[in-house]
C-alpha cells in the first residue's frame, strides 16, 4: 500500500512545497481535494495493517516507506496551511462588516438606554418642580 | 366621560373604541415584536456558545497537529541521514509554527464574531421598554401632583395614568424590533458569508484534526496494542487499558465533524432567523449540534 501511495505523494510533496494560498475558488477547491487525498494517504500508510505489512518486507523497503510517510506529512502541513490561510484571509476581509455591526447595534442599544434615561429626568425634574409649587 | 357614555348607550362603542383599539393594536405589537426580538436574542445566544465551542475546537486541533508530526518525525527518524536531520526538523517547525498562527488568527476572528453575538444579544435583551414603561409612569405621577386635571384624566374608561407604561413599553420595543431589523437587513449578507466561512474553516480543520488523532491512534494501535500482543511473553499491565483508551478514542476521532455540522446548522439557523422562522425546535437543534461540537473537543482533549 505504501508503495502504491508513493509515485501519488512524492511529486505533490515537491510541487506544494512552493505553492502560493490559493486565490481563486478553483484553486481552493483543488488544494482541498488534494489535501483531502493526503489526508486519507498518510491514515493509511501509518495503519497497522500497513505496518505489519512492512515489517515483514525489507529494511530498505521500511526506510523508503519513513521517508515517504514523511514526505506526505510535510506536504499536508504545507497545503493545509495553505487552504486554511486562504480562508483566514477571507475571515479578516469580513471583519470591517462585523465591527460595523457591533457598532451600529451598541448605538441602537445607546439609543434606546438614552429614552428610558431622558424619562427618568423629566420624571425627576417634574418631581422637583412638584415640591416648589407646594412651596408656593 | 363615562358619564356621558353611560347616558348615551350608542356612544359607549364610539367613545371606548380609541383606547380598546389602542390597547388591542399595542397588544398585538408588543407580542409580535416580542417574538420576533426573542428569535433574535435565542440567536445570538446560540451563536455566542458556538464560538466558545469553536475555541476549543481549535485548540485541540493545534495540538493534534504537533502530536501527529512528532509521532511522524520519531517514526521516520531512522530514515533521515544525520546530516539532513537538523534541516528537517527545522523544515518541520516552521510549518507548524505557521499552522498555529493560522489556528490563533481563526480564534482572535472568533473573538470578533462573538463581540458581535454580544452586542446583538445585548440590544436583544435590552431591558429599556421597560425601563422606560417605568420612567414615564413616574413623569406622568409627578405631573399629576402638579395638575389634579392630569390626575383624573381618561381615555375611553382607562385612566391616562395606567395607559402611559401600556403604550411606552411596546412603543420602544417597537424601536429595539425596528434597529435589530435594521441591522438584519444591512448585514445579512456580511453575516452569512461569515458563517459559510466559519463552516469553511471548520470543514478544513475538522478533516485535518481526524486524520492527526488517526495517524497517533494508529502509531498508538500498532506499538502499544497489537506489537506487544503479537510478542512473546506476557503483556504489560496497561494492556486492557490501553486497547480500551485505543477503542474509545477511535469512535472520537471519527467525531471531529461535529464542528462544520454545527456551522452548517448556524448557518441554517440565520436563514431562518432572517425568513422570520427561527423557533424553539431549530434553535435546540443549533445547541444540540453546538453541544455535540464541545463534548468531542472536550474529549479529544481529555483523551477519552
Amino acid at each position: 500500500m505504501a508503495k502504491r501511495s508513493s509515485p501519488r505523494a512524492r511529486p505533490r510533496a515537491a510541487v506544494l512545497r512552493e505553492a502560493p494560498p490559493p486565490s481563486r475558488p478553483d484553486t481552493a477547491g483543488l488544494y482541498a481535494t488534494l489535501l483531502s487525498d493526503l489526508n486519507n494517504t498518510i491514515v493509511r500508510m501509518t495503519s497497522p495493517r500497513v505496518d505489519a505489512l512492512l515489517q515483514r518486507g525489507s529494511a530498505e523497503d521500511r526506510l523508503r516507506a519513513m521517508r515517504e510517510i514523511l514526505a506526505v506529512e510535510q506536504a499536508r502541513l504545507v497545503l493545509g496551511n495553505a487552504v486554511l490561510q486562504d480562508i483566514a484571509a477571507k475571515l479578516k476581509e469580513n471583519e470591517p462588516a462585523l465591527i460595523e455591526g457591533r457598532e451600529n447595534l451598541e448605538e441602537a442599544l445607546d439609543r434606546l438606554e438614552s429614552i428610558a434615561k431622558v424619562l427618568n429626568t423629566v420624571s425627576r425634574f417634574l418631581e422637583v418642580i412638584g415640591k416648589v409649587v407646594v412651596l408656593l | 366621560m363615562c358619564g356621558e357614555a353611560v347616558r348615551e348607550g350608542h356612544c359607549v362603542t364610539v367613545r371606548r373604541f380609541p383606547a380598546v383599539a389602542v390597547a388591542l393594536l399595542l397588544g398585538c405589537v408588543t407580542t409580535a415584536c416580542a417574538a420576533r426580538v426573542t428569535q433574535f436574542g435565542d440567536f445570538a445566544q446560540a451563536g455566542l456558545t458556538y464560538v466558545k465551542a469553536s475555541e476549543v475546537v481549535i485548540d485541540e486541533a493545534g495540538t493534534a497537529s504537533i502530536r501527529a508530526n512528532n509521532v511522524t518525525l520519531v517514526k521516520s527518524r531512522p530514515a533521515i541521514a544525520p546530516d539532513k536531520r537538523l534541516d528537517e526538523i527545522n523544515t518541520h517547525n516552521e510549518l507548524l509554527k505557521k499552522r498555529l498562527a493560522i489556528l490563533q488568527d481563526i480564534r482572535r476572528h472568533g473573538r470578533l464574531l462573538q463581540s458581535y453575538f454580544q452586542a446583538l444579544a445585548g440590544l436583544a435583551g435590552s431591558d429599556a421598554p421597560q425601563t422606560a414603561a417605568a420612567a414615564a409612569e413616574g413623569a406622568f405621577a409627578s405631573l399629576s401632583k402638579l395638575s389634579p386635571v392630569i390626575r383624573t384624566a381618561k381615555v375611553g374608561a382607562a385612566s391616562v395614568g395606567d395607559l402611559i407604561p401600556a403604550v411606552t413599553k411596546p412603543i420602544v420595543a417597537s424601536f429595539k424590533a425596528r434597529a435589530l431589523e435594521r441591522e438584519l437587513e444591512l448585514r445579512s449578507e456580511a453575516i452569512a458569508n461569515e458563517i459559510a466561512l466559519q463552516e469553511a474553516a471548520f470543514t478544513a480543520i475538522g478533516q485535518v484534526l481526524a486524520t492527526d488523532l488517526q495517524v497517533q491512534l494508529n502509531t498508538f494501535e500498532t506499538e502499544q496494542v497489537n506489537n506487544p500482543f503479537a510478542a512473546d511473553g506476557a503483556l504489560p499491565g496497561n494492556w486492557t487499558g490501553n486497547r480500551e483508551q485505543l477503542l474509545k478514542m477511535t469512535a472520537t476521532a471519527a467525531s471531529t465533524g461535529a464542528a462544520a455540522s454545527a456551522a452548517r446548522n448556524l448557518r441554517a439557523s440565520f436563514e431562518s432567523l432572517v425568513s422570520n422562522r427561527f423557533d424553539r425546535a431549530a434553535l435546540d437543534s443549533l445547541l444540540l449540534d453546538i453541544s455535540a461540537m464541545l463534548d468531542i473537543a472536550t474529549k479529544i482533549a481529555e483523551g477519552k
